[in-house]
């Protein structure tokens, strides 16, 4: 199951031209707070990505599953003025990317973000290109969440 | 023939009213000199005659080594620098500190074996720009504390304001509704709201100034504080410690405090690395900070490649304030360590 995820997180990869694709999905901290971690992704610079811990509202990935819409940084080194708060972007060293929703009826179930570590126009045609990849994934999920 | 006796007239009035000291040394005699080089003979402790090189009146010089060094000095290394800077004392007042000059040497007629030295004072020039670099720092001291307010203020408008917002708004609703099942549910909403609320406001306390610093002390403020860092950046962090509850000058724990977790947000940002390795270690007379990380290192004296280098000099600031010793050492592709070690004598001075 898992390993059907990274084959797909790769073919998006290679489909989109990106350098990284990543899915972060919700977990459960110590306190049971719920909290956000990316357990997929693909073309990793390192295993940095596995440690870190996003609240909602935090991050790119926070900040997608808190307003369930897609969010796009053009320029990380220009758009980003607190690094600490976007931590991907310095691990994976990210400039230009998109991450969108992947909406399960009204709740968000999962984030998938493809970036570049180039400067790139991310463009609406490459958010569509996203968000239609995404009904691949969408069953996936729901068979790794039974 | 006019214009070559003009020449010569113009270079021997430069000659005498130069601001530079020109001296003209044959071996360790001093053929000719300019009248600023007889003042700074004067009140400076300089005596060409029995001087086997010039390190006999140099107190060391500036390089990559250091600020006053003699390690690597060019003389040495046998290089013919076009300017250099030295330091030399002064003859009334030992107890000054040295003061630094820029000085050129080089050899005029190699078989004569006549060098010409030139040196400046540097005093002014680096008062000014000791000035420019409080300038700098106060600015930058002004720039983060208002991007922090900045950061705040989103955090409380964009957050927490919105969260609350949505809270009244269901309370609201519930005023109007007459299912029960539907106020429950309502209720059971709002208080996840305001539980996720209230852990805003206490991880928002944290960032600004972790409670653990002044109830539980340094130890257990770091440690918390490398708890939240890994899971910020992705880091690993082995910290290290012979503290436990010791507790010291309030002052002493807010700086060693800011200096390790401005140093651990640098190895995050900019070494590259998994790891990074902490050590706080107290002895009876000093208390000594070490953040190392075997990351990309940096060039020490081009660190505007990366951000401004002020948050460095920042940290410098802080430590020399508590009358610590501050440096940090880089090695491309090695890595790098900052060290910061503070004294402690004051304390026990309190203690007595």
């Amino acid at each position: 199951m898992e390993q059907k995820i990274i084959d797909l997180l790769i073919e998006i990869r290679l489909q989109l031209e990106v350098d990284f694709v990543g899915l972060a999905m919700a977990a459960e901290n110590e306190d049971g707070d719920v909290v956000i971690k990316w357990k997929y992704v693909s073309n990793n610079r390192n295993n940095r990505y596995q440690k870190i811990v996003l609240q909602v509202g935090k991050g790119i990935a926070g900040i997608v599953w808190k307003t369930a819409r897609p969010y796009v940084i053009e320029d990380a080194k220009k758009d980003i003025q607190e690094t600490k708060d976007f931590p991907l972007t310095i691990t994976e060293q990210l400039v230009s990317m998109a991450a969108i929703p992947l909406l399960h009826g009204h709740e968000v179930q999962a984030v998938l973000l493809g970036g570049f570590r180039k400067r790139k126009t991310i463009n609406q045609p490459f958010i569509d290109e996203l968000i239609s990849i995404c009904t691949e994934i969408n069953p996936l999920i729901d068979e790794l969440r039974g | 023939m006019g214009t070559a006796i003009f020449k010569q007239k113009l270079i021997d009035a430069m000659f005498q009213q130069m601001n530079d000291a020109v001296f003209f040394l044959k071996q360790n005699e001093v053929l000719f000199m300019n009248p600023k080089a007889l003042e700074l003979i004067n009140s400076f402790d300089v005596n060409f005659s029995n001087m086997l090189s010039i390190c006999h009146v140099c107190n060391g010089m500036t390089n990559e080594k250091g600020y006053q060094t003699c390690t690597n000095c060019f003389i040495e290394e046998e290089k013919s620098l076009e300017s250099f800077q030295i330091f030399l004392s002064k003859k009334s007042d030992f107890q000054a500190a040295d003061t630094p000059f820029s000085g050129s040497y080089f050899p005029l007629d190699e078989l004569q074996e006549v060098n010409v030295l030139i040196l400046r004072n540097l005093t002014n020039q680096q008062e000014t720009e000791k000035l420019q670099f409080q300038k700098s720092l106060t600015e930058y001291v002004i720039h983060a504390s208002e991007e922090e307010r900045k950061r705040l203020s989103r955090e409380l408008h964009d957050g927490l304001a919105q969260e609350i917002y949505s809270a009244l708004i269901q309370l609201q609703s519930m005023r109007y509704t007459h299912d029960f099942d539907k106020v429950k549910e309502t209720a059971s909403s709002v208080e996840t709201i305001i539980v996720k609320s209230l852990n805003s406001i206490k991880s928002m306390a944290i960032d600004l100034r972790p409670a653990a610093l002044d109830d539980m002390g340094l130890y257990a403020a770091l440690k918390s504080y490398c708890k939240r860092y890994e899971e910020t950046f992705g880091m690993e962090v082995e910290f290290y410690s012979n503290i436990q509850t010791e507790r010291y000058d309030g002052n002493i724990e807010t700086m060693v405090y800011r200096v390790c977790t401005e140093a651990l947000i640098n190895a995050a940002k900019y070494a590259d690395v998994e790891e990074v390795v902490v050590y706080l270690l107290a002895g009876k007379k000093q208390l000594r900070v070490e953040v190392m990380d075997e990351g990309l290192g940096f060039d020490l004296h081009n660190i505007h490649v990366q951000g401004t280098g002020l948050g460095l000099r920042n940290m410098e600031e802080r430590i020399s304030l508590l009358g610590g010793r501050f440096s940090i050492e880089t090695t491309i592709g090695i890595g790098t360590k900052v060290l910061a070690v503070i004294p402690l004598e004051q304390e026990e001075q309190e203690d007595d």
